[in-house]
């Protein structure tokens, strides 16, 4: 059996960055959530505000941990199964990693350790400087993976010269026609994914019975960032639909799961189709008469473009742009859904005290994290053929490396994730059911995981004093 | 009383959520946004019960 090492190493990029895109989303979420946490309690010296930094503070720092390890292996990889997209896109993409590793991963390291460790070891208005540059960090090596990633989507600001990749204008090349719109497209996701993980949490405690105080805290401060943050969302989402229809219509045609030139009028809003690539057709589709029509051309009899527009060859495969758009746009509606409920509670008075809230909020928890992942799959499946859309195919990007030694690193790599996010998994789930009474008053360097994890560690730290009275 | 609420609160999350999204244009997505937002800003300061959730 001969095996396309383009297809291996295809899965191998998706499995890595999938894998990868988690935790970055949560952290940039959380550091922005710490930061303000810590503001609060400066400003109100109240020391809930503390006890809800210091309990997210462990977990955003495994999130923070295991999504470095992981995205230093995409670098790798770009090696190991993309060469030539780096011997290639190398001059526009190699200088805005370096810039992500100069501006934020240096500004990270620097007060990282200041933010995990330092609570009692500087005053608190330095150690608020630490996490509010940790914070930026994240924000800036989101914008500058954005701006490579995007400039792979719309590329501009460049010139081919006897086949070499020329880059004639930087600005273009950084600030290109979808980075723009893109860039707080993420950054709300990664908002949103903190604020659902954050209120979730204290559902979950209220539910229990455990931690009120903490929980009614959090799930107030957790659900209002979501309602406002996904009205915004929302927003933004539009604005971007529009860009990438502009730029890359084959993507958004793939998206809305339509065949034909023109649709039926008025159209239906497909929430499922059994799509037929090879024939160019749909088995089976089911959706909301009218709708589509409606979203997608704001009137009620509008039709809508199908992926017959573009040629074959230059057509993404629709099942994993449709259900990716679907998962991401379905789980928004939810969120929506659930942000209006909780102002509606809140205004009764109820938002504490309603159960069923409660469990949606709990159900909900992980909801920003696979949000944000169908997006990411709308976004690079949408761009294929092609790895850098309309200038290289993914098929020439290809590293000329055998099958096997692709194959053998996907299991590696897959063997080895497995075990982070089992350790991630439990580790947070350990410090979500310990509850954030016996959080320690900072993260301790105590050598092992072993010895982090003894009774009389945690207890230790749980007895000293707390950081309020520590003066400046 | 509160089927009758719960009715209305849906229909005006629908229809706040077809005008964010541009159903009636970017202007009404504009209005309809910041409508949202300082509606939402009022109901975050209501006092809330602390009783077992039921």
């Amino acid at each position: 059996m001969t095996v396309d090492p383009g297809l291996i190493a295809r899965v191998q990029f998706a499995f890595t960055v999938s894998f990868h895109i988690i935790f970055p989303t949560i952290s940039i979420g959380l550091a922005m959530f710490l930061a303000i946490m810590e503001g609060l309690w400066l400003k109100t010296r109240d020391e809930l505000y503390l006890k809800i930094y210091r309990f997210w503070l462990g977990i955003f720092a495994m999130g923070f941990g295991v999504g470095v390890v992981t995205g230093i292996v995409l670098s790798f990889e770009f090696g190991l199964g993309f060469a030539r997209f780096g011997q290639i896109a190398g001059p526009a993409i190699g200088p805005m990693i370096a810039l992500e590793v100069l501006t934020s991963f240096f500004l990270e390291a620097g007060f990282l350790g200041i933010m995990l460790f330092g609570l009692h070891r500087v005053g608190p208005k330095l150690h608020f400087l630490a996490t509010c540059m940790v914070a930026l960090g994240t924000l800036l090596s989101a914008s500058w993976i954005l701006s490579a990633n995007s400039w792979m989507q719309t590329p501009d600001g460049i010139a081919m010269q006897n086949g070499h990749l020329v880059v004639t204008d930087w600005l273009r090349v950084i600030v290109n026609p979808s980075w723009l719109y893109r860039l707080p497209h993420m950054l709300v996701a990664a908002y949103i994914t903190g604020s659902f993980l954050v209120a979730g949490v204290g559902a979950w405690y209220l539910l229990q019975g455990k931690h009120e105080s903490f929980a009614r805290r959090t799930v107030s401060i957790g659900t209002a960032f979501a309602t406002v943050l996904i009205a915004g969302q929302v927003f933004l989402g539009d604005i971007v639909y529009g860009t990438m229809l502009q730029h890359q219509p084959a993507k958004m045609q793939a998206a809305e799961g339509f065949w034909e030139k023109q649709s039926q009028s008025p159209a239906p809003y497909y929430w499922f189709i059994v799509p037929d690539q090879q024939n160019q057709r749909n088995r089976f589709a089911l959706g909301i008469p009218y709708l589509g029509s409606i979203w997608l051309t704001h009137s009620l009899d509008g039709r809508v473009e199908g992926l017959k527009n573009t040629p074959r060859d230059r057509q993404p495969t629709m099942g994993w742009v449709f259900y990716g758009f679907r998962v991401m746009y379905g789980i928004a509606i939810l969120m929506f859904g659930l942000c209006t409920a909780s102002l509606w509670l809140r205004w009764q008075g109820r938002l504490f005290t309603t159960r069923w809230f409660l469990r949606a909020l709990v159900i909900m928890t992980p909801s920003g994290v696979i949000a944000t992942l169908g997006g990411w799959y709308v976004a690079e499946t949408g761009r294929q053929p092609w790895v850098i859309y309309g200038l290289l195919r993914t098929a020439d990007a290809v590293s000329p490396v055998p099958a096997g030694a692709l194959l053998s690193t996907l299991i590696a790599f897959v063997c080895v994730y497995t075990l982070f996010m089992a350790a991630f998994l439990m580790f947070a789930w350990y410090m979500i059911r310990r509850g954030p009474d016996l959080s320690p008053a900072q993260t301790e360097a105590s050598g092992s995981v072993k010895n982090a994890l003894r009774p009389q560690v945690m207890d230790g730290a749980a007895s000293r004093e707390p950081a309020a009275s520590v003066p400046l | 009383m509160h089927f009758f609420g719960a009715i209305a609160v849906t229909l005006m999350g629908i229809g706040f959520f077809f005008a964010i999204v541009g159903v009636f244009g970017l202007p009404a997505a504009i209005v309809a946004l910041v409508l949202f937002i300082a509606l939402a800003a009022v109901i975050f300061r209501r006092p809330q019960a602390e009783g077992i959730p039921r």
